[in-house]
C-alpha cells in the first residue's frame, strides 16, 4: 500500500527523495520503495524518517 | 603416481599471481569507486539476501542438471572444469542481475562510473586473454578450459551493460 502521507510530508518540506535519503542514510530507491508501498521499513528507519521530517510515527506510518 | 613437480609449481605460481592481481584490482577499485566501507541500507541487504538465495539455487539446479544430463545421455559437451566454471558464471550472473534491478548492487555513496569502467575493463581483458592464445575453444566437439576467460569476459560485459541500462533508467526516473 502506497505511503502517501510520507510523500506529502516530504513534499511539504520541499525535499527530494534523494535529499531525504541522504538525511536518513539510505538510498533514494529505498525512499521510493517505501513511498510506493513496495518495502516495509524497520522501526529504526521509520524513526529516522520521522525525525528528518519532524513528524511522529503515527502521522507517517500508522495504518488508519 | 607420477607427480609433475614443475607443472604443479607453475600452477601454484600462476594462482599466486592471480591472487595478487585480484588484491591489487580490489584496492584500485576501492580508490576509484569511492572512499570508505561499502555500505548498503537495510532494503539493499534484504534484496541481496534474496539474490544470494536465487544464485545458490541456480547453481544447485545447474549442477544437478549437468550431472543428470551427463549420466543419462553420456554426451560430453565440455570438460569438467569448464562445466563447473559455467555454473559459477551462471549463478554470479543471476546474483548480479537481481541486485542490479533491485538497486542493491551499488553501495551507498559510491559512484557507478568507476564500477562500470572496472567491469568493462576486466571483461575486455578476459576476452583478450581468451583470444590471444589462438588455441581452439572446442576440441573434438568438447568445449575446453581455454574458453573460460572468454566466457568470463562475456559475463562481465553483460553485467556492465545491465548496470549501464539501470543507471540510464535511474537518471530518467530522477528527472521525472
Amino acid at each position: 500500500m502506497k505511503n502517501l502521507r510520507l510523500k506529502s510530508a516530504r513534499a511539504a518540506m520541499d525535499l527530494s527523495q534523494q535529499q531525504l535519503a541522504d538525511a536518513v542514510g539510505v538510498s533514494r530507491q529505498t525512499i521510493n520503495a517505501i513511498e510506493m508501498g513496495d518495502y516495509n521499513p524497520s522501526v529504526r528507519l521509520c524513526i529516522a524518517i520521522c525525525r528528518a521530517l519532524g513528524k511522529t510515527l503515527d502521522e507517517l506510518f500508522w495504518e488508519a | 603416481m607420477n607427480v609433475n613437480l614443475p607443472y604443479l609449481a607453475g600452477l601454484a605460481c600462476g594462482l599466486l599471481v592471480v591472487g595478487i592481481a585480484c588484491f591489487v584490482v580490489f584496492k584500485l577499485a576501492k580508490k576509484i569507486t569511492g572512499k570508505g566501507r561499502r555500505e548498503y541500507d537495510e532494503r539493499q541487504q534484504l534484496c541481496q539476501g534474496r539474490a544470494y538465495k536465487a544464485a545458490y539455487y541456480t547453481l544447485i539446479g545447474y549442477l544437478c542438471f549437468a550431472g543428470v544430463f551427463d549420466l543419462s545421455t553420456g554426451i560430453k559437451w565440455c570438460d569438467q572444469f569448464t562445466s563447473l566454471m559455467l555454473g559459477m558464471f551462471l549463478s554470479v550472473g543471476v546474483f548480479a542481475v537481481m541486485c542490479i534491478f533491485t538497486d542493491a548492487y551499488m553501495p551507498l555513496h559510491f559512484k557507478p562510473t568507476g564500477t562500470l569502467i572496472i567491469l568493462t575493463g576486466l571483461g575486455i581483458m578476459n576476452i583478450g586473454i581468451g583470444l590471444v592464445n589462438h588455441a581452439p575453444f572446442i576440441e573434438n566437439g568438447i568445449l575446453t578450459y581455454r574458453s573460460i576467460n572468454f566466457l568470463a569476459g562475456i559475463t562481465l560485459i553483460f553485467v556492465a551493460l545491465l548496470l549501464l541500462i539501470k543507471i540510464l533508467i535511474e537518471k530518467r526516473a530522477e528527472q521525472q
